[in-house]
């Protein structure tokens, strides 16, 4: 069952890569840990190690140029730690983010800046992602006016067409309001529209459309659909909603604690998934339809504290099908099928 | 109420709610659900007024009781839960303590024997006894939630209204507490109101369901046929804009445009700006609630049209009428 | 606005109007209106130097005469006239009110936007300068200063802009703290908006009616410091201020007798500072809310 929304290059069996020359974005063995500061006393009376808490700890993936991937996961996993690392907005504690064969990794001061060109992020809180001071237009003018992008006519051209693209439409509608004044919709479009104006090549969005109402939340979804599909954009949709994945995801990563734990196509994690934590959370879903009975896969505890993580696999307190080995080491991912991995011992 | 204009937040609103249901109150922000509940237990902020109609609890009349006659019924006949348990929660006082002091303000019984309730409270929602001497911040959020699932249930009233418990979950815990709610709906049987803006969590625990827009009730009916069946465009565009997690995964619709401000609502049928179906007579004229199947009430002049627009619906090209965009 | 003139003038404007829409705002602005117009046209209300000395019909100095034609608020001990005086020392009140309290915003909010901005190393240095400066006692340090340098109205000014604006920083920076964090910040980051940027565009229109609260309230602890200063007689002898003038009178033992010396500079240092606290209480009142809007 192939899903039309599928880009045709994309077509699960018929790979076909539209850039021969490697992925846009390689991340290899990426880690970001925060240090947790004790008082001194604290410090004195415990062990002598510091409480480090390891939001993102090892997570190796790619993307190819106009992939839309999917980071779900609950919680405390690290899905958000990795979209604000990607972009620099943190530091990486180590590993490295290849884009186009750089690593951005190194990257500081005067260097980054022509990088942000090539990477945005749309935030998940409309209402507080843009400067309540600015009109729409001077907002949309401040990344153009940053990066030195054409004469001050030209500007005014690209904001209007990049609001237009936005569905933002009639553009007079909108250029000389406050953000106040607009719905959480529009205000998340122009949101995407200031990440838009500088033609980037990958965009993070972060829960783009969970603070939204729900009739509003497919519009925004289609529009990044669409950019992905008409612009080749490569983006990265970080969410806890999996069954809107279903829909715009090019392939689906599952992370728990830290860790990629699955990671492949829609219709493998959401259809068949394999780890045992991916099928925890699909059948935790509530379908909308009240004939249809789900079998739960019900899972025991709960999330354990990121700073006192389990020795070997960190599913394994939780995970109905333990085995000895779980407890020595923590898998690797390994491909179980085509682009489709798992990270847990019983495929190793 | 500002100043001299007065919104109104919920308009003409009936339903009525068995003594072993569960009813879903559905809709989006904005919408008045939650107004409704606070109405209930009229704990409405002091800009809000019940200006007419009757809430009949076990056939007495709520809205002329006095301040002192509700504190007797809230809690022990009615109670709530609500979104976000920190904001029910005292975050300086151990969780035990608070649920010892919500019975004893309510019976004439002892602290002991008031903190022995609470430790079977604590059991049957499925929390270690021992946690009652936490503070709050101590929980988890799952556990946070069923903190105050407990103290809704410990002077064993015989409606609960639950606002948007689950909505700051995630997934699995959701899926918990809800098995959670539903396991001891039915072995204490009392009634319930959900509210919620997820249709799945009521198409999965509620018998009855109230689908609310702008204020107004828009379709009303038993859980099994309304979903499967709606026979308002509202509806019908809230389906399309769920995704399903299995089966086939057709693009998705959005409804455009925004719900109406409740300031000056539009004339007519409140939907009729952003629904694909509209008329001339949508424009001008309310539709009233009828009845379209046996327990089974839709807000919409035209019900005789439902299978063509049931197809129509499952087009994008439908929803595209109207320029606003949301 | 944006790419070229920062809107401060447009926010300082909005926030004029906010305070006068307020009853006690009006008040007391009006009030404040009054006496910087009273400091800017003394010469002509009170043609004559308030050093001047007077006599009377007789030939005798006129000292201590209680109010009348010739004089209206009556003479000091030195046959000085009471009403030139008042008038003039409005200048000396203004000057320092005005003065000290732009200084003291001005370094106060500067070293709250680094040091909350920045944080780290920065924010160390200097929140414990700040502590250094709430440690250092501000009597003594006046006192030291007037023993060294010469008691003068710019001595007095140093004083209060050395140590005053502790609070200030403190307050600006924890509310640079606290919208730092906020998601519009980070997007300007990603977009490749420098520090400078980031402060002066973002941050600091936002913090600036809180600086503008800080501000209204640093004049009235200017004017009340120096009449202050000078009643203990660390003021300027040269100039006229009304806490000068109460020094004076306290130096005669005129206190209970020469009501109309000791009344006019009171009940002006009361007013001055009455209005500047309507000011800023009307204002308080629309701040906190509004600090998240435009």
């Amino acid at each position: 069952m192939i899903s039309e929304s599928w880009p045709n290059w994309r077509k699960f069996g018929n790979v076909q890569r539209r850039w021969d020359n490697g992925m846009l974005i390689e991340v290899k063995n990426l880690k970001k840990w925060f240090p947790l500061h004790e008082g001194w006393i604290a410090a004195l009376l415990s062990k002598g190690e510091q409480g480090v808490l390891k939001a993102v700890d090892g997570v190796s993936f790619e993307m190819d140029q106009g992939e839309v991937l999917g980071l779900a996961g609950e919680s405390g996993c690290g899905k958000t730690t990795i979209g604000m690392t990607l972009m620099k907005l943190y530091e990486p504690t180590s590993g490295e983010i290849l884009f186009d064969g750089q690593n951005v990794v190194t990257l500081l001061g005067k260097n980054l800046k022509p990088w942000r060109r090539k990477a945005q992020i749309v935030f998940q809180n409309p209402y507080e992602s843009l400067n309540p001071r600015f009109t729409i237009i001077d907002t949309l003018m401040e990344p153009l006016h940053i990066h030195q992008i054409g004469t001050k006519d030209e500007r005014t051209d690209i904001i209007r067409r990049t609001l237009e693209d936005c569905g933002l439409k009639p553009v007079e509608d909108y250029i000389h309001k406050f953000p106040h004044e607009l719905s959480g919709g529009q205000r998340q479009r122009v949101s995407i529209a200031k990440a838009m104006v500088l033609k980037p090549r990958f965009i993070v969005a972060d829960e783009p459309v969970s603070m939204l109402d729900v009739s509003i939340r497919a519009g925004i979804l289609k529009l990044l659909k669409s950019l992905s599909q008409n612009r080749g954009l490569t983006i990265l949709y970080i969410s806890h909603d999996l069954s809107s994945m279903g829909y715009i995801c090019d392939r689906i990563a599952i992370m728990y604690l830290g860790k990629i734990v699955e990671v492949g196509p829609p219709q493998a994690i959401l259809d068949r998934p394999s780890h045992p934590y991916t099928q925890a959370l699909i059948s935790a879903v509530p379908f909308s339809n009240p004939s249809i009975k789900r079998k739960r896969v019900n899972l025991p505890g709960e999330i354990p504290n990121p700073i006192d993580l389990p020795q070997g696999c960190r599913f394994r307190p939780r995970c109905k099908k333990m085995m000895d080995c779980c407890l020595e080491s923590e898998p690797g991912l390994t491909e179980i099928g085509e682009f489709h991995s798992v990270s847990c011992h019983l495929y190793l | 109420m500002r100043g001299n204009k007065s919104v109104k937040v919920v308009d003409d609103v009936s339903f009525t709610v068995g003594e072993n249901d569960c009813l879903g109150i559905v809709g989006e922000s904005g919408c008045g659900k939650t107004t409704i509940a606070k109405a209930i237990l009229k704990i409405l902020p002091p800009n809000g007024e019940i200006t007419g109609g009757r809430i009949l609890f076990k056939g007495v009349d709520l809205i002329p009781q006095t301040y002192d006659q509700m504190r007797k019924i809230r809690w022990k006949e009615i109670s709530m839960i609500t979104q976000d348990a920190l904001n029910s929660l005292n975050p300086v006082h151990r969780v035990g303590q608070q649920i010892v002091e919500a019975i004893t303000a309510h019976e004439q019984i002892g602290s002991r024997e008031a903190y022995a309730r609470a430790e079977e409270l604590f059991e049957l929602v499925g929390i270690e006894r021992r946690r009652l001497e936490d503070f709050p911040h101590q929980f988890s959020g799952g556990m946070r939630q069923r903190a105050i699932i407990a103290m809704a249930l410990a002077l064993t009233p015989s409606l609960i209204i639950a606002d948007e418990p689950t909505t700051a979950l995630d997934v699995i815990v959701q899926d918990t507490i809800l098995q959670k709610i539903n396991h001891l709906r039915k072995q204490l049987n009392h009634a319930m109101i959900f509210i919620t803006h997820d249709v799945s969590v009521v198409a999965e625990n509620c018998d009855w369901v109230v689908v609310m827009y702008a204020g107004k009730i828009v379709e009303y009916g038993r859980t099994e046929t309304l979903l499967i069946q709606p026979y308002h465009p509202y509806m019908l565009g809230l389906q399309n804009a769920f995704p399903t997690i299995v089966g086939e995964r057709k693009g998705l619709i959005s409804i455009p445009g925004s719900p109406p401000s409740l300031v000056s609502p539009p004339r007519g049928c409140r939907f009729h700006e952003r629904c694909p179906f509209s008329r001339d007579r949508c424009i001008n004229e309310e539709p009233a609630l009828l009845k379209v199947e046996k327990d089974h009430l839709s807000a919409c002049h035209y019900p005789d049209r439902i299978d063509d627009f049931r197809k129509l619906a499952k087009l994008a090209e439908v929803w595209q009428c109207t320029e606003k965009m949301g | 606005m944006v790419s070229g003139y920062l809107p401060y003038l447009q926010i300082i404007k909005n926030q004029v109007q906010i305070v006068l829409q307020d009853f006690s705002g009006k008040l007391g602005a009006c009030i404040l209106l009054f006496f910087v117009l009273l400091a800017l046209f003394a010469p002509v209300i009170a043609p004559n130097d308030p050093f001047k000395v007077y006599s009377r019909e007789d030939g005798s100095l006129a000292k201590m005469d209680p109010p009348s034609s010739k004089h209206w608020f009556g003479t000091t001990h030195y046959a000085r006239d009471v009403f030139n005086q008042t008038i003039w020392g409005s200048r000396v009140a203004i000057l320092i009110g005005f003065l000290s309290a732009f200084s003291v915003t001005l370094i106060g909010t500067v070293i709250g936007l680094i040091s909350g901005y920045y944080g780290g190393k920065i924010d160390d240095l200097l929140m414990r300068l700040t502590d250094i400066a709430y440690g250092i006692p501000f009597l003594p340090l006046c006192i030291l200063l007037v023993a060294i340098l010469k008691p003068s109205i710019w001595n007095i000014l140093l004083a209060i802009i050395l140590l005053f604006w502790r609070t200030t920083a403190r307050v600006i920076r924890s509310q640079v703290l606290s919208l730092k964090e906020r998601p519009f910040i980070w997007s300007a980051k990603a977009t490749g908006a420098g520090d400078l940027r980031i402060l002066f565009v973002h941050i600091a229109p936002n913090v600036l009616p809180l600086s503008l609260l800080y501000l209204a309230l640093g004049v009235g602890w200017g004017v009340m410091t120096e009449a202050s200063l000078s009643f203990l007689g660390l003021g300027d002898p040269m100039k006229i201020s009304w806490g000068g003038m109460l020094y004076d009178a306290f130096q005669m033992a005129a206190m209970r007798t020469a009501w109309w010396w000791i009344l006019p500079p009171g009940i002006s240092i009361a007013l001055f500072v009455v209005s500047v606290f309507l000011l800023g209480r009307s204002y308080e009142e629309i701040v906190n809310p509004r600090l998240r809007e435009p």
